[in-house]
């Protein structure tokens, strides 16, 4: 499995979060396959 | 010429320390939330609290749910700052070599036979043995937050304790350095 993941600083005290993930793997058929986080307007509580 | 003395729980010490992790004083975000795969595009929101448990909102389907919050959670769990003291108390290293991919070192005492590899102060290998399991992870790009290292881009598998041949089929196994 192959992951690229995007992060994003928050704006206050150096806070960084997940901002997008993507996965790739391989399915029963050998076939490329590729599932999509994507995190927005995020805020700190 | 690299020596054998040198001390290598200090270099994973090191390493290790470098990982981005948050401050006690992070209470947790939220947001908006968006899965997408061949199939679907799905979005909702949501709460990751201070014990960071997420909770997803607004999605009806549970399994994209659990997907959307193992991701959350697995991140979370990874921002939360452990004494490496505690964690690796019981944990020496062991100098195995050293190639442009950097410093091999093996674990000796409670993780027996778990590796790393060190280079330029970041732990870009893991192997590991977990549940049964073997987890391998070679990180190839970092992101530096000023304040630690996150991984940008990192590639996983399982691997066959006994054979030590990839079995691609797990899922959100994940582990904590």
């Amino acid at each position: 499995m192959e992951y690229e993941d995007n992060f994003v600083d928050l704006g206050i005290n150096n806070i960084w979060v997940l901002e997008s993930r993507i996965i790739k793997f391989l399915d029963d058929n050998n076939k490329v396959n590729e599932i999509k986080y994507i995190f927005k307007e995020l805020s700190s509580i | 010429m690299v020596s054998t003395n040198l001390n290598c729980k200090e270099i994973f010490r090191e390493a290790y320390n470098n990982r981005y992790t948050w401050p006690s004083t992070f209470n947790g975000y939220s947001g908006k939330c968006i899965f997408i795969d061949n199939e679907k595009s799905v979005e909702g929101d949501f709460i990751l609290d201070s014990n960071f448990k997420p909770k997803i909102i607004g999605i009806s389907d549970d399994n994209i749910s659990k997907k959307i919050s193992s991701q959350l959670f697995e991140v979370a769990i990874h921002r939360v700052k452990r004494d490496f003291t505690e964690v690796h108390k019981n944990n020496n290293f062991k100098f195995l070599g050293e190639s442009d991919k950097g410093m091999k070192l093996e674990v000796l005492g409670k993780n027996e036979g778990d590796k790393y590899i060190v280079k330029d102060k970041k732990i870009n290998m893991v192997f590991r043995k977990i549940h049964g399991v073997i987890i391998e992870i070679f990180v190839q790009e970092f992101i530096d937050t000023g304040d630690g290292f996150l991984s940008k881009k990192y590639s996983s598998q399982q691997l066959d304790i006994e054979t030590l041949t990839p079995n691609q089929k797990y899922w959100n196994m994940r582990i904590i350095l």
